[in-house]
Parts: C-alpha cells; sequence; structure tokens
C-alpha cells in the first residue's frame, strides 16, 4: 500500500477534527511498531507533510483511505529511519505487526479498549492496583517494588503476568463479541 | 519462519499493543490526548507542516522589519508541542501568548505554513531559565546539512548552537570547515567562550575580516566590536580606535537607531573604564539620566513610563556589576541577547525615585584598573 504519487490534498481539503483523529492514529501505528513518542510525533508531522507536498488536486475520498496512504507513509518513513541506523526489519515480522494492527486497537479500537477495561476489572485487587500504579500514575519499578514489599523483578514479573492475562482476556473477549 | 516464529512474533507485538493502550489511557485520564494534535483548527492545519521560526537575537523586540523577517529560524513545531507537557501552566500560558500573538504566515519549506516569532530574546531567555525545556529543544535542533536542505537561516541555527553547550562543537567545526558562515557576534562568543585552539582559530578570523556583516550592518560599528574585543584581552594599541569612535558618538549623539541615547556608548565606556578612563562612563551616566528623565516625563501611562525608563537602565546597570567585580562583560552577550534579557533578569525598581536613585548609584565604582 505504497502512497499514491498522483494523489494531493490541500491542508483545507481535511477537517481540522479530522485531521487531529488521523495524526493522533497515526501516531499509535508508529509507537506500536517501535518509535518512542518523540520519534513517533517526527514521523507522523512528516508524513503529514509528504501528504500536503502532493499538490492541490486531491479529493479526500474517506478518512480509512487518508489514513491508509498516511499510514504506509509513516511505515516508510520509519523503515528509512531504522535504515538510517543500520537497523532493519523483517518483512515478514512488518506483516504480521500490520494484522495484529488491524484485528486489534488499530482496527477496532473502541472494542479493544472496552474489552480490555472489561477485563482489568476482572483482575485481583492487587494486580489492579500493581497496573494503576504503573500506568496511571508513571510509577518505575523500583517504586512499585517499595510500595508493596517486594523486590523490582519481582514487580517485573508481576507485571508481565498481569499483560499476559490481560491478553488473553482480552482475546476471549472479543472472540465471544465476535460470535 | 516457521509457525512457532510467527505466532511469538504476533504475540510479541499483541503485547506491545496491551502496553500501548495502557499507557495511552492512563495519559488521556492525566493531561489528554497522547498525540501532540491538540489545539484550534488554525493551530492543527499549521502543525501538518508547521516549522516554529525563531527570530535571531539581535533585534529590539518591537522592531520587527524586513532585516529582522530575514535572519528568522525555523524550528520544528514539535518543539512546542513538546514543551507544552514540560512546563508549568504559567510559562506555558507565556509561549502560547509569544507564540499566539506574534507569528505570522507565509509559505513553508513542506508547502505547509512557518511561524515567526518576533522576540526570540524572550523565548530562548524563557527555554534557559527552564532548562526542562532546552533538551527537547536541542535535540531537535538540524544538522547543518538538513537546514541546508531546508532553506533555513544558518545564521540564526548557528546562534542558537552556540547557546548550548551539546550543541556548540558543531559551530566550532565550522571554524575550520565553514568558517564564512560564522558572523561577528559567532566568532565573538567562540574568542570569549574558548580556549585554546578555538580561540586562536576565531581570533585570527576576528583579525583577518576587514569588512563586516551582520549585527547591525556597518562595517565601522563591527571594527569598534573588534576593537573592543582585543582591547579586553589587554591589547591596548586598540584604545585609540575606541576612543575615536566614542568621540564620534559624543559629536553625533544619535546610536544606530536613530534614538538620543547608545547603550553602545556605555559599553564603550566600560572597556575604557576598566583601561583606567573613567570620564566616558560618567558622560554616559549622564546621557543616561537624560534619557531615563525623558521616559519618566513622558506622555505614556504610568506603568508604561517605568517599564521604559527601567528598559533603558538595563544595559548600564548589567555593565555597573561587571565593572564592580572587575570584570568586563563579556561582549557575545552585549552583541545577542543580552540587553533584553538583562533588563528583563533585573529586580523591578517599581517607582520614579527608586529608579533616579539606582542610577545615581551606578556612579558608584571602584577605582579603574590602570593597564
Amino acid at each position: 500500500m505504497d502512497p499514491s504519487p498522483t494523489e494531493a490534498i490541500p491542508a483545507e481539503a481535511i477537517p481540522a477534527e479530522q485531521v487531529q483523529a488521523l495524526r493522533t492514529e497515526v501516531w499509535r501505528y508508529l509507537r506500536f511498531l517501535g518509535c518512542d513518542r518523540e520519534a513517533a510525533s517526527d514521523l507522523s508531522q512528516e508524513a503529514f507533510a509528504q501528504l500536503l507536498a502532493r499538490g492541490a488536486a486531491f479529493e479526500p475520498r474517506s478518512p480509512r483511505a487518508t489514513l491508509g496512504w498516511l499510514r504506509a507513509a509513516a511505515r516508510n518513513l520509519f523503515l528509512a529511519s531504522l535504515r538510517h541506523r543500520g537497523q532493519a526489519l523483517d518483512a515478514t515480522e512488518l506483516d504480521v505487526a500490520d494484522a495484529v494492527w488491524d484485528e486489534g486497537a488499530g482496527g477496532q479500537r473502541e472494542a479493544y479498549l472496552a474489552a480490555l477495561e472489561r477485563c482489568i476489572q476482572k483482575l485481583p485487587p492487587r494486580s489492579r492496583q500493581i497496573l494503576a500504579m504503573r500506568y496511571d500514575d508513571g510509577q518505575g519499578r523500583e517504586a512499585i517494588a517499595a510500595a508493596i514489599g517486594r523486590s523490582a523483578e519481582a514487580v517485573k514479573t508481576l507485571l508481565r503476568r498481569i499483560r499476559e492475562e490481560l491478553r488473553r482476556c482480552v482475546h476471549r473477549e472479543e472472540s465471544r463479541d465476535v460470535s | 519462519m516457521s509457525t512457532q516464529q510467527i505466532e511469538s512474533i504476533r504475540q510479541k507485538y499483541q503485547d506491545r499493543m496491551l502496553e500501548l493502550c495502557l499507557e495511552d489511557e492512563a495519559v488521556t485520564a492525566r493531561t489528554g490526548p497522547p498525540a501532540p494534535g491538540r489545539g484550534t483548527r488554525l493551530q492543527v492545519l499549521l502543525m501538518l507542516a508547521a516549522v516554529l521560526a525563531v527570530a535571531l537575537l539581535w533585534a529590539w523586540p518591537d522592531e520587527a522589519s524586513e532585516t529582522d523577517d530575514a535572519r528568522r529560524l525555523p524550528l520544528d513545531f514539535g518543539i512546542r508541542d513538546a514543551l507544552q507537557d514540560k512546563l508549568t501552566p504559567q510559562l506555558r500560558k507565556k509561549l502560547d501568548d509569544l507564540l499566539g500573538t506574534t507569528f505570522v504566515n507565509r509559505p513553508g519549506i513542506d508547502g505547509g505554513t512557518k511561524i515567526f516569532i518576533r522576540s526570540t530574546d524572550e523565548l530562548l531567555a524563557l527555554l534557559r531559565r527552564r532548562p526542562v525545556g532546552w533538551p527537547h529543544v536541542r535535540e531537535r535542533l538540524p544538522t547543518l546539512t538538513r537546514a541546508r536542505a531546508c532553506g533555513w537561516d544558518l545564521p540564526a541555527l548557528i546562534t542558537v548552537w552556540l547557546h548550548d553547550p551539546i550543541n556548540r562543537p558543531k559551530a566550532e567545526a565550522l571554524l575550520e570547515q565553514e568558517p564564512g558562515l560564522l558572523d561577528l557576534d559567532h566568532l565573538l562568543f567562540l574568542a570569549e567562550r574558548s580556549e585554546g585552539k578555538t580561540r586562536t582559530r576565531a581570533e585570527a578570523i576576528l583579525r583577518s575580516r576587514e569588512q563586516w556583516k551582520g549585527v547591525d550592518g556597518t562595517p565601522i560599528y563591527a571594527r569598534l566590536l573588534v576593537d573592543l574585543y582585543f582591547l579586553g584581552r589587554g591589547d591596548t594599541a586598540r584604545l585609540p580606535a575606541v576612543r575615536r569612535e566614542m568621540e564620534k558618538h559624543e559629536q553625533g549623539n544619535k546610536d544606530r537607531h536613530g534614538t538620543r541615547f547608545d547603550d553602545m556608548f556605555l559599553v564603550c565606556a566600560a572597556y575604557l573604564y576598566h583601561h583606567g578612563e573613567t570620564r566616558p562612563w560618567i558622560e554616559g551616566l549622564r546621557r543616561l539620566e537624560t534619557e531615563v528623565e525623558a521616559q519618566l516625563r513622558s506622555d505614556e501611562p504610568a506603568e508604561v513610563r517605568l517599564q521604559r525608563a527601567e528598559f533603558a537602565l538595563g544595559v548600564a546597570r548589567a555593565l555597573h556589576q561587571y565593572l564592580a567585580l572587575g570584570r568586563l562583560p563579556p561582549l557575545a552577550d552585549v552583541l545577542s541577547r543580552s540587553y533584553y534579557e538583562w533588563s528583563e533578569g533585573m529586580p523591578r525598581l517599581g517607582t520614579p525615585a527608586t529608579i533616579r536613585a539606582t542610577l545615581a548609584g551606578l556612579a558608584n565604582l571602584p577605582p579603574p584598573k590602570r593597564r
């Protein structure tokens, strides 16, 4: 899905709120591929710059089509940045990543988040507490370890197990929704 | 790739997806959407391809002109987003005000829009006072190659490099690679703040150029600064040249902006004071008094009058601090941001009486060093 060189979009052609949503989505996709926050911000901006550079003859077809274009541009930019650092991503891995993105939060984000929320509620109170400390409060492993009286290594293991449990649960929830 | 390997990759990305969702939702709960796409329609459109431009340091903030416009530095708009998340609400508002009220639009390098800030002094001073914001800026400073390819203002970029120790080696490397890119103020900065080979090289270039561009654009004024620099380094053979320039100021009684008082007159006087001559400093203060009185008695509202009088005093107060310590003010500071920042950084005096008393106190200095 390489960006077509014939498409062109004037900035005013896309409603502002749509631009914001698209940019957030591209930013998330780049984070998913492995960018840190700053790089995702830079590359998403770069992807939009490429889109704008196409000219003024484009008629936006749908947000989905525009997102597809931007996603492809962002992916190419990400791969180029990897090459620049002497790194690479296996083509199969990229395909698998894209499939996961399409299946999960990328394509059905609201449903995914709803399932995730239900799964979090099913966790034991202590697991929810650790999860909140890590992700709501942004605390590091050391701080969490000190708060709950465990070692940092134990916290790492606990968090990994909680995420595994959540991943399995979300998968079950989504399967149930589909059926 | 085996099925098992593919499944392993799938799990890796599922985990990453999960973690990102957990992070993002937490971020959303605390500070709003995670992506940097907040703002009005105008801001959003600008963000698409916006390049944040920062004006070069040498310009009075309220005197924007074509020349000023030619010396502005575009920076990535993401800086604003990075800063927005890091600054206190008060400073964030200040930055918003700065960006929101002082930009002008024009075609940008990405087919989008550049934003030009009128007062770089204020922005850089803001960043320096808030070290937390500066790393986000300096990490995003472009390389020379990229800046050149994008048609950015190289002298302005070099100035920003110089003010950041991490980026300063890039400017130092230009001494050998492309000295033609270095302005007088860059060279003075490098000569004053460096040692060894870098200083030697900067001084050699300072000596070698007969005609200077930059700063106020007049070669004579630039030569005066070179004379002042070497005078500051102990080359007393430069004294007659500095005195001659002072005499021109005394006769003309006009500064380069055509106003009544010239702060450069005081800078020269400070350098002469350091070399044993007190008369120019006293004369400079007399002229400053006239200027300050004119500001205090103007028809402006009281608050504006006080502010302008204090602003006029700013350079003299900063120079006085240096002289009182037996030190010379760095010319690079004088040239770049300092007029504005010095005034900004000074405690407010508040009333005409305290302003006049402070002015009178500036004459109290230890005896100058005889050299």
